[in-house]
């Protein structure tokens, strides 16, 4: 006899965390508690760009608790390397605690350990930093300048990599195109902000040499990989456990060097150490996203077909690569998505990432196609404006519709409805943009409808 | 240190703490609730809600040294452990959460303002809804899925005439 089996195509499917998350006994990061545990505070780079001349502890002597202090001169040659294997991409490490310079504000330049996380947070106020200001280089027109000064030592400027992608011909489409339109988009920098912000607990055990750590992370397995490989640990010995995470959207997918560093701190001290982002931390110093502009150029036909196109992406990407993406990962990723749904068969991209004195650039939701994907429906309404045409009626004459279609970058796309999407959305929305149309005419509020398409 | 006696979901303590300390840290640390979530400290997000002597309040802008005779509910009283209220279950049906980190805080604004709907025998419209709960954040669930989870909680209690 078969045994009945659940369904669950068009049933309501009830989750199995929702009780433990309801009533109050889910286990995030700030509820792991373990005997003897030290609470970890950092102090951060209050300056973009300076050389640190001296960190003086020595006013935790005067209190009447135990600390722990480490700074950079204690984590020599600890470091995130995140690097593609790319002959023109400029190399720099991360090291977990800056080593003679920082290079953006909340960059972390000491930690101090107490016993309890309001005598950490006072001990750290201890901890006084001298530094030795450099010129900033503080947005993406500075970093291209080659006369900025470069954030790492050997480096030649500041553009840390650049590399192109195209094809198709787009001389033709040059050659044949009735319009030339150029435009240039900006998004700017976001923090992703997760309601729970990041958090690490690490406990080492000397006998079995065991190290375990818990994180607010998307993935575990990295980190574990990453802390083998930096602290000589086998992996056999590391077990990394991502509790309850309190939201994540892509910023709790890269491995930070302050998971490194509460791992190390836990092998120092021979203690379990407990760091717990605060909001202030979260919003200067975990990862930033977005923080693009991209110059587009269109080649289009005397009757509206989109004949080819050239993009120039820059990204912002701070001072420092993050992993395991790198910096040379969001660049890429928004010359692989500006061709979108749009059938044409001429493009060349050229990309590159630039280090400025900020925050660096991870994985926060999309990844770079929230940007890519706003440029990309700009220019398409844009181009409908210039030529004067619907822009809706502008994209269904550009739009795929052939399958499987094979894009100018050599990708596959699966059948899908594009066109019979757009004509559906066009009836769906037909009052609003009547609305929106009718408003224009008023002189206190007008409406504005926009349709945008992405794959 | 400030002597100050705390009565937290029926379990009366008397604790000595420094006038700084935050309720939250107390209700968390002193008192074993990891219900209480502290999101961002600033009183911005509405995680760290609990009822102050029947009344929403945010733990992390309170300092457990004001609360001294104070009776304080976190989410753990409000279903026990099976998350057994009308509006917890009615979260969980309407996927009125995902991550879960900010769910205690709704939980606790949102328990005394359906009371006051059932209270009032009315339905509220999806507007007052989002006012209710306008000082928490979500960042999962885009609100949909919490203000269908009220309107299910009141309808059911309407119904049921209790």
């Amino acid at each position: 006899m078969k045994a009945e089996r659940p369904r669950h195509i068009g049933a309501r499917i009830q989750r199995f965390e929702d009780i433990r998350l309801l009533s109050g006994s889910a286990r995030y990061i700030d509820d792991i508690r373990l005997p003897d545990m030290l609470h970890l505070n950092f102090v951060r780079a209050e300056t973009a760009h300076a050389n640190i001349l001296e960190v003086d502890t020595s006013g935790l002597a005067d209190l009447d608790f135990p600390t722990w202090v480490f700074t950079g001169k204690d984590t020599a040659g600890l470091s995130m390397k995140a690097h593609q294997d790319y002959p023109e991409m400029q190399y720099s490490e991360q090291p977990l605690l800056a080593e003679g310079k920082v290079r953006f504000v909340g960059e972390p330049v000491a930690v101090v350990l107490a016993e309890d996380a309001y005598k950490a947070e006072d001990a750290a106020e201890l901890v006084f930093v001298d530094y030795d200001p450099l010129p900033v280089v503080g947005n993406m027109a500075q970093a291209r300048d080659p006369e900025s000064t470069p954030l790492f030592e050997g480096w030649n400027g500041n553009v840390i990599v650049q590399r192109q992608m195209k094809g198709g011909d787009l001389e033709a489409a040059k050659a044949q195109a009735a319009h030339v339109i150029r435009r240039t988009y900006r998004t700017q920098r976001q923090a992703g902000v997760p309601m729970e912000g990041r958090g690490v607990v690490a406990s080492f055990d000397k006998a079995t040499r065991v190290l375990t750590v818990w994180s607010s992370t998307q993935m575990p397995h990295l980190v574990r990989t990453y802390i083998s490989e930096e602290l000589g640990l086998p992996e056999s010995r590391i077990r990394v456990v991502a509790p309850d995470v309190g939201g994540g959207f892509g910023v709790k997918g890269q491995v930070f060097a302050d998971e490194i560093l509460v791992a190390w701190l836990a092998m120092q001290t021979g203690r379990p150490v407990k760091w717990i982002e605060n909001r202030r931390e979260h919003l200067i110093a975990s990862i930033h996203a977005r923080d693009h502009e991209h110059t587009l150029e269109a080649y289009v036909s005397a009757d509206g077909r989109l004949l080819g196109l050239t993009a120039d992406i820059t990204v912002d990407n701070g001072a420092y690569s993050t992993y395991p993406f790198t910096s040379a990962g969001e660049p890429g990723m928004v010359g692989k998505v500006l061709p979108g749904p749009y059938d044409f068969q001429a493009y060349e991209a050229t990309f590159r990432a630039v280090a400025t004195n900020k925050c660096a650039i991870g994985t926060y939701r999309g990844v770079a196609r929230p940007s890519a994907v706003f440029s990309q429906e700009r220019l398409m309404d844009d181009i409908a404006a210039e030529l004067g045409l619907d822009p809706v009626e502008f994209r269904l004459k550009n739009i795929i519709r052939q399958f499987p279609y094979r894009n100018v970058l050599g990708f596959t796309y699966d059948p899908g409805s594009y066109a019979e999407a757009l004509e559906q959305i066009r009836e769906l929305v037909a009052n609003d943009v009547a609305e929106a149309k009718a408003s224009h005419a008023c002189s206190k509020t007008r409406i504005g409808v926009g349709i945008a398409c992405f794959i | 240190m400030i002597d100050i006696t705390l009565e937290v979901n029926g379990v009366t303590k008397t604790l000595q703490v420094e006038p700084r300390r935050l309720l939250a840290d107390v209700l968390r640390e002193e008192f074993r609730l990891s219900g209480v979530h502290i999101g961002c400290a600033h009183g911005a997000c509405g995680c760290c809600t609990v009822h102050l002597d029947g009344t929403p309040r945010l733990s992390c802008l309170t300092f457990a040294a004001q609360c001294d005779g104070a009776s304080i509910r976190t989410v753990e009283s409000i279903g026990g452990p099976n998350a057994e209220h009308m509006l917890q279950q009615a979260f969980k049906s309407e996927h009125g959460l995902q991550c879960g980190y900010c769910t205690p805080g709704f939980i606790m604004t949102l328990v005394p303002f359906v009371e006051e709907m059932v209270g009032q025998k009315r339905m509220p419209n999806d507007a007052e809804i989002r006012e209710a709960m306008s000082g928490n954040i979500c960042r999962c669930t885009g609100y949909h899925g919490i203000v269908a989870a009220v309107r299910k909680a009141v309808g059911t209690r309407l119904e049921s005439g209790v």
